[in-house]
């Protein structure tokens, strides 16, 4: 059973082939418009650049050693926590830290499959900045602190990573991205600007629409249960949503 | 961190004060990639703390709303609607038989395996999917053919034939169970479902009583003949032996005379040879 659907009233006309014939089927096809890239804005250079593994610092400068302050990578991200081209991006879903190896696989992944025609992808961290020590393998404890062995960036929950955006729908860039989330060293996701408003739109409402009248933040702050006793200051701070 | 507790034994009688060490619930560095699996008291903080939805909650509004309110109107906007209905209403006259099905799910491969059975057994019957309500509506209201209109509700597919073998029809919608028949054009006649198994009675007898009728009427039609035949027969044989016998008895008289030259004329042949 043909069907010709080179027709312009797409697959109205039949060939008969012998006794039975097929008519085609649903009665009216709803082609849906692709859509409208207008207001995006191409950056000057289309792939991500190069970031450093190690920063410059000015001549004669030692290069300063740092604490660990894990509290960079700990609680939520205050500001880079939307895309600012509103299209499609990679959000951390957990803390980390991230290396220049994993700035480079990044790099490599998103150029070797970004169409630069009508696609870019621009940073979102910087590059790295913390100084992460280690003493030689094998020494014994004391004699200072170790040497720099190298640099990293600390990644909060809901950090915006990459943005991936241009003439390009979320089908297309998901693959790209996903790939690389899959590799970062935290939990991460590739989201499109619609699914982080409603992810967030989600937290919100099971806030908002919660008949629970008992809440984290309210035995906390009442000290219901003698809490106090064994919660940890970001306890009182973030009230058991980040450790 | 250590916790003073009050407890009363039973044995002394008296409230005693026991010291319990209970152990740092969090440390000053934790891991953040694995962090460590909650305590008792935390865990069942955090379930008795878990968000609780409220009951009537709608999940889907467009299940409370009548389907007329969600549907756009299709007919109202897209010209090519109304040609189907077009299409729909001249395919209801051109064809004798239209069978109305209920279909189920079924298939690709199904569906292209009931088209080559269809054409094995050379039954023509256009099957179209999917029957849009709206344009049935648009084609129908108003007709005749309205009361069709609430069969297309729900999933509908028409059929539509070029014989009027009802019998036939039935044979092969046993070897399509997801198509289900609940109504037959039969004719211009819309046939309930109930309606279509005594047709099929009917029409298995009806060949049979045609057929006994016609034999019945042509019976002393050929009697009439057969004898009519048989008179002729025996005339003409009758007539031929009573001609026959006649010249049997005229040449016996001048048989005699023409006996002698009749013998000569034979030696002298029978010589020659």
């Amino acid at each position: 059973m043909l069907i010709c659907r080179a027709a312009p009233l797409g697959g109205m006309c039949t060939r008969f082939v012998g006794c039975a014939t097929q008519v085609p089927s649903c009665g009216l096809k709803n082609y849906v418009l692709p859509p409208s890239y207008e207001g995006v804005e191409f950056p000057d250079r289309n792939k991500l650049k190069f970031m450093d593994k190690v920063p410059t610092y000015p001549a004669g400068l030692r290069p300063p050693k740092m604490m660990k302050n894990l509290i960079f990578m700990r609680g939520p991200e205050p500001v880079h926590h939307s895309l600012i081209h509103q299209q499609y991006g990679i959000v951390a879903l957990g803390p980390g830290r991230l290396r220049s190896g994993h700035f480079e696989m990044m790099r490599m992944t998103i150029g070797r499959r970004l169409d630069t025609s009508r696609m870019f992808a621009i940073w979102r961290v910087d590059p790295p900045w913390q100084p992460v020590t280690r003493k030689g393998q094998g020494k014994r404890m004391g004699g200072g602190k170790g040497a720099i062995d190298h640099y990293v960036t600390p990644v909060k929950h809901g950090r915006i990573i990459v943005e991936l955006g241009g003439n390009c729908e979320f089908k297309e860039a998901f693959p790209i991205l996903r790939e690389v989330a899959e590799k970062l060293p935290f939990k991460a996701k590739p989201v499109s600007h619609q699914m982080l408003q409603e992810m967030r739109q989600k937290e919100s409402n099971s806030e908002k629409y919660n008949i629970n009248p008992y809440t984290l933040e309210y035995i906390i702050r009442n000290n219901l249960g003698k809490s106090h006793h064994w919660i940890s200051p970001y306890d009182r701070k973030w009230f058991g949503k980040h450790i | 961190m250590a916790l003073f507790t009050m407890s009363k034994s039973p044995d002394l009688g008296s409230k005693l004060i026991s010291l319990v060490v209970q152990q740092v619930r969090f440390r000053n560095r934790p891991n953040l990639k694995n962090p460590l699996p909650m305590h008792y008291n935390r865990k069942r903080l955090f379930a008795v703390c878990e968000p609780v939805p409220p009951p009537n909650k709608p999940v889907c509004d467009a299940m409370l709303k009548p389907s007329d309110q969600n549907s756009v109107s299709i007919v109202d906007e897209n010209p090519y609607a109304l040609f189907l209905a077009g299409k729909l209403r001249r395919d209801f006259t051109k064809h004798p038989m239209i069978a109305i099905f209920h279909i189920d799910s079924f298939t690709g491969r199904e569906f292209d395996r009931i088209r080559l059975m269809l054409h094995d057994n050379n039954f023509p019957m256009e099957i179209q999917q999917r029957v849009n309500r709206q344009v049935t509506a648009a084609a129908f209201k108003g007709t005749k053919w309205a009361p069709i209109i609430p069969l297309c509700e729900s999933k509908t597919a028409f059929g539509f034939c070029s014989t009027t073998d009802v019998s036939m029809l039935m044979k092969m919608l046993k070897k399509m169970p997801a198509f289900i028949l609940i109504g037959l054009i039969y004719e211009n006649r819309l046939l309930h479902r109930d309606d279509v198994d005594n047709l099929v009675k009917l029409s298995n007898n009806i060949v049979n009583l045609h057929s006994q009728l016609s034999t019945t009427l042509n019976l002393p039609i050929m009697n009439l003949t057969q004898n009519l035949m048989i008179g002729q027969v025996t005339l003409t044989n009758s007539l031929s032996s009573y001609t026959k016998s006649q010249e049997s008895s005229s040449s016996s008289s001048d048989s005699d005379s023409d006996s002698s030259s009749d013998s000569d004329s034979d030696t002298e042949s029978k010589k020659k040879i």
